[in-house]
């Protein structure tokens, strides 16, 4: 009798254990949360160097070094996201008060929508996120004011919507280029496979494809800076695409993204 | 292990009742599963009286998709004022061995929907390799493949065409996907005789 | 040429049927009473009913004979008189410590005639006279002269108390009571395991039940059923069903029903023939009986080499669930799925509203439709049960406070099944296993509520047990229901269809003298019912009206006495005072005439209370307060036992034959 009780028992915390993970899952989140904004305030870059200990010398010498020609960032949540809320926010910055840049915004959106739906997404929540994304933008029209576009970015509502479409319109690219970009995958099989895995669902941490993709879809140029620990002077710029000179730069440590500001 | 769970019902308690103050700032990353009913039916009865956060905006929606043009054999809807608590019925997809038979889910959105999947069960007793006898289901769009541009309508259809398909090579029962990959007539006759029995 | 033939054709006068006793007797023997009424349709449906109406008119010997003397204030041995065997040879008490029946036999109506006739051979009276020595001495003989003593069987143990509104006959002579004892929670294993479904109630407050058939005529047990920490209500038969030989039990608690068949069963001396209960089916967390084994059914192991190996197949994982996954949780408290009467009545509503166009209805209405919870039921026929269903809220009350208790519990079950632990809303009935050693809870008594069911929304349901499958659901506001009650309420009430027959088996609906007059079946007590309509209808509305009409379904086994006195037919009475279904009214010293109803004479009197003279007013008796009476039929024979209760006092009161017509 007892152990048949027992073997139910296993059988119970094998199935609990998705619960639980994703339990823990929330709890961790939660916790990064309370720590840190969607998009943080304007700092100096200099800041960074309370994260490091004396003895990383290596790490100091780059920050200290970076800060002399970008002086000021902001700090992202690090919640899988980072990359395209960072984007975004910094992109979205360039466009404040310039209608004329924010309609032809608005008309890649719509080609990117109308692309969707022909590959068969359910154009109803596509166009949910579209409205969304198109409603904020059209809010920065006429303002300057950078305290609308930090609310904006630290709503989770607005915010979390900005950031889907955005791996929307990632998705599409890349699977409206497939062939090229296949080249590219490891594990995946196909692109179909690759975007409802890794682009799509939110927290999905970006790699270099996305980066490109969504570079090259929006047809603005980024720039990002690594930060590492590899035996250089300085941390170095990649620019996307290579030959571009992008005004939009993003921080690059391992595993998370920040907005960098060139003097 | 169980005591994080007990701190986390505390603690979104919390978090819920003050973002209340603030309308333009939804609830940050509070999840319904951890607040406690007598708040969270508040916190509805709030949302419908002042303007409804993205969420709750997101599902009326879909409500309203899935009243309207609802996928064959489904329907959805919420258990009565709470919109994030809802309830379907699939009827067994013709052809398949759930012919004949009426499934009930269960179907509960978080505050973060749709960033989060829902959670969706199953009310009724199925003999299926990818549900088990608590009713969970092992379906991939329901756990890491979850699109935000996915609905719940998108996710009952899916639901349906593992009825009529299961995945045995991703089971959550692994007896019976053994015995669907090798003994299908005899799992068909047994599915066939628990939709009798039980789904009706 | 008859002059008095043609004065009645001229007067257009019709001629009477005679209701002279020698008539009466011949018109028995011989089968007329003219009358032309008897039907010899046999194969109608209704082929029993008009059997009925055969021997209604049969009765029409007891227009002329009746208890028409009360003997007042009888002084009976300690024990709690019960009721008269169906064939009315015995009469069944509870003895004054509940622990056991004490049965005696019925010496007949005319038992006493002799001392009557010495009593009122001089001044002829209706009633106990307390002046005339004899007349009161008669009250201390009364008892002996009418019955005898034939057995004191001891029936509980374990402290148990036999429950004193509770008792069913079946055949003419087994007796089926219950006992009951209040279970210390302590002693009990945790809720979980006791509980056999997710829609089980807890109650706080639970019994070990024990339900006994005994023989009455060799006074021995035959056989008993033991239910450990339950709820079931078994005031005035109410949980409990019995249709010929089916026998069903509602467990308001585990809300299941249990059906158990009485079976005929050899004794050990293999010479004789006892009866034993034998367990036919639940209704509850399964519909058909083998469905737990079912789905217990071991799935062939089958890991052959032809299985093809994936990365999940070759994981640890994937070998415990194949070992476990197929064994699902015994524990049916802690089940997901809805149990399998739940689930077809969900379908019930779910395809009325699919026909109706009112899904989204049907969907804000869900949570109402999860609360519904057994609260009463009656067999209809050996296959077809009635439930009343209502909503848990209205079932029970709680009180709560704060204890911390050192319980290791395998699981925290959340919502509404256990209201007390911190309710997890996620989904309603989806467990989270909590392996902590100490919990502090809020402790919720849950106290069962008695419903006013005039008030809150029912629903029946009818629920075939062969097919398994819901029939119908009506609320209890719905016109077609009413309908069907004001139509066949005696085929509710088991009537005619219930037959625990004579002893050779030979008639097929039992002693027809199971016909109990209702508004379904006689004109005059249908009148009644149109008319107690009316009356309600002067200050409710439509729906409350049927409420309260409907409150009276299901009925609780021979709740109706056979007893030809209050045939509406026969005997016109005061319904309000007292009436054929057996439940106590409250009566102060009220005295209840019985007119016949052909003629309107006053044939003859009960005087139910203690009639006190003048003389002898109890000086605070001006309040004329009302007290309960219950009164106890014979099922065939001039006589009635009246038991008025007020506080802890009882007091008895015979009605009997008496030779001289009084009135």
């Amino acid at each position: 009798m007892t152990s048949e009780t027992n073997q139910e028992f296993n059988f119970y915390e094998d199935e609990l254990i998705d619960e639980k993970i994703a339990a823990q899952q929330t709890a961790i989140e939660k916790e990064i949360a309370n720590e840190q904004k969607l998009v943080g305030d304007l700092i100096e870059l200099n800041t960074l160097l309370n994260e490091y200990l004396a003895e990383d010398t290596v790490y100091r010498s780059k920050i200290t070094e970076l800060s002399e020609r970008f002086r000021y960032m902001r700090k992202t949540r690090g919640d899988g996201n980072c990359f395209f809320r960072a984007f975004a926010f910094r992109y979205f910055e360039t466009l404040m008060g310039k209608p004329d840049e924010i309609n032809k915004l608005k008309d890649l959106v719509n080609k990117f929508t109308s692309d969707l739906s022909q590959l068969g997404y359910n154009s109803f929540t596509v166009d949910d996120f579209k409205d969304v994304f198109i409603e904020e933008l059209e809010k920065l029209n006429n303002t300057s004011d950078i305290r609308l576009l930090e609310e904006i970015f630290n709503n989770s509502g607005s915010s979390d919507y900005i950031v889907v479409f955005l791996r929307l319109i990632v998705s599409c690219y890349l699977q409206n280029n497939s062939d090229f970009y296949l080249a590219f995958l490891e594990t995946y099989q196909s692109m179909k496979d690759f975007c409802s895995h890794e682009v799509e669902p939110m927290y999905r941490e970006s790699d270099h494809i996305h980066i490109i993709a969504l570079t090259n879809a929006l047809e603005i140029p980024v720039g990002i800076i690594y930060l590492d620990r590899a035996d250089q002077e300085k941390a170095t710029p990649h620019n996307f695409p290579d030959d571009s000179n992008p005004n939009i730069f993003i921080l690059y440590r391992p595993g998370h993204y920040d907005i960098i500001y060139r003097n | 292990m169980s005591t994080s769970n007990d701190q986390l019902q505390q603690s979104t308690t919390t978090t819920s009742s003050s973002s209340q103050d603030s309308p333009s700032s939804p609830p940050q990353q509070t999840t319904t599963t951890e607040i406690s009913k007598p708040i969270r039916q508040n916190i509805a009865k709030k949302q419908t009286n002042t303007t409804l956060s993205t969420s709750g905006k997101r599902i009326q929606k879909e409500l309203a998709e899935i009243t309207l043009d609802p996928p064959p054999n489904c329907s959805a809807g919420p258990k009565g004022d709470n919109l994030y608590e809802w309830f379907s019925t699939i009827f067994g997809p013709a052809g398949s061995v759930y012919e004949s038979g009426i499934f009930y889910l269960d179907i509960h959105f978080s505050h973060d929907y749709p960033f989060k999947p829902p959670k969706v069960t199953f009310k009724t007793r199925i003999y299926h390799c990818n549900v088990n006898s608590q009713g969970a289901i092992c379906l991939d769009i329901l756990k890491d493949n979850w699109s935000p541009a996915l609905t719940i309508s998108k996710v009952l259809l899916s639901i349906c065409s593992l009825m009529t398909d299961p995945n045995p090579n991703d089971p959550l029962v692994g007896s019976i996907a053994t015995q669907y990959l090798t003994n299908r007539e005899e799992h068909d006759r047994i599915a066939k005789e628990w939709t009798k029995r039980f789904a009706q | 040429m008859n002059y008095e033939h043609d004065l009645f054709i001229e007067l257009n006068l019709k001629k009477r049927t005679p209701i002279n006793l020698i008539n009466n007797l011949f018109g028995r023997e011989l089968g007329t009473n003219s009358c032309t009424l008897y039907m010899t349709d046999t194969f109608s449906d209704y082929s029993n009913r008009n059997e009925q109406i055969k021997f209604n008119l049969m009765k029409r010997v007891y227009l002329s004979v009746y208890p028409s003397y009360s003997v007042l204030n009888v002084k009976m041995p300690n024990c709690f008189i019960r009721r008269f065997s169906p064939d009315g040879r015995y009469i069944i008490a509870f003895n004054q410590h509940l622990n056991g029946i004490q049965i005696f036999l019925f010496k007949g109506s005319s038992a006493g005639l002799e001392d009557l006739h010495n009593i009122n051979s001089r001044i002829p009276q209706d009633k106990t006279d307390s002046d005339d020595v004899e007349s009161d001495q008669f009250r201390y003989k009364a008892f002996d002269t009418y019955f005898k003593e034939t057995a004191n069987l001891r029936l509980t143990e374990n402290n148990e108390l036999i429950h004193r509104e509770c008792a069913l006959f079946y055949k003419n002579s087994y007796l089926i009571v219950a006992s009951s004892v209040i279970v210390n929670e302590e002693n009990l294993p945790s809720y979980e395991q006791i509980a056999s479904n997710n829609e089980a109630i807890h109650y706080n407050i639970m019994e070990n039940y024990t339900i006994y058939l005994v023989d009455i005529k060799k006074a021995i047990i035959c056989d008993k059923i033991k239910f450990t920490a339950d709820k079931i209500n078994l005031t005035h038969n109410q949980s409990l069903s019995l249709f010929k030989n089916v026998f069903a039990v509602l467990s308001q608690q585990n809300q299941t029903i249990h059906i158990y068949y009485i079976m005929p069963t050899l004794n050990q001396d293999s010479s004789t023939i006892s009866f034993k209960f034998v367990l036919a089916k639940q209704i509850g967390r399964f519909c058909f009986s083998d469905d737990l084994d079912y789905i217990q059914r071991p799935i062939l192991n089958q890991f052959n080499s032809k299985v093809k190996s994936t990365p999940y197949s070759e994981s640890p994982r994937f070998n415990r669930r194949q070992k476990f996954a197929s064994i699902p949780s015994t524990k049916g408290y802690c089940e997901n799925c809805f149990t399998g009467i739940k689930q077809r009545i969900i379908s019930f509503f779910y395809k009325e509203a699919l026909e109706n166009n009112t899904l989204s209805q049907f969907y804000l209405n869900f949570n109402d439709i999860l609360k519904l919870r057994m609260y009463k039921m009656q067999l209809l026929d050996d296959r077809y049960v009635l439930i009343k269903y209502g909503n848990l809220d209205h079932m029970v009350t709680q009180k709560s406070s704060i204890i911390i208790t050192n319980r290791v519990t395998n699981s925290q079950i959340s919502s509404q099944n256990n209201p007390s632990i911190s309710v997890n809303p996620s989904s309603s009935q989806n467990p989270t296993i909590n392996l902590s050693s100490e919990t502090t809870q809020t402790s919720v008594t849950n106290i069962p509520v008695v419903l006013n069911e005039n008030t809150v929304p029912f629903f029946f349901v009818l629920y075939d047990t062969k097919t398994a499958t819901v029939m119908s659901v009506l609320k209890n506001t719905s016109a077609d229901m009413l309908k069907i009650y004001e139509n066949l309420q005696d085929y509710f009430s088991l009537a005619t269809l219930d037959g625990f027959s004579a002893e050779n088996e030979q008639e097929p609906y039992g002693s027809s003298f199971n016909f109990h007059t209702l508004a379904s079946n006689n004109l005059y007590a249908n009148e009644l019912l149109a008319r107690h309509i009316k009356m309600i209808l002067k200050t409710n509305t439509t729906n409350e009206m049927t409420k309260c009409l409907l409150s009276q379904l299901p009925i609780s086994s021979q709740s109706y006495t056979t007893t030809p006195y209050l045939d509406h037919s026969l005997y016109s009475y005061d319904e309000k005072l007292i009436s054929n279904l057996e439940r106590p009214k409250p009566i102060g010293d009220q005295i209840i005439k019985f007119n016949m109803r052909e003629t309107g004479r006053l044939c003859f009197r009960l005087y139910p209370g203690l009639q006190m003279t003048n003389n002898q007013q109890n000086p605070q008796s001006h309040l004329t307060f009302k007290r309960l009476v219950a009164f106890i039929w014979h099922p065939r024979e001039p006589f009635c036992i009246s038991v008025q209760r007020a506080s802890n006092e009882y007091n008895v009161n015979f009605h009997v034959y008496c030779k001289n017509n009084l009135i």
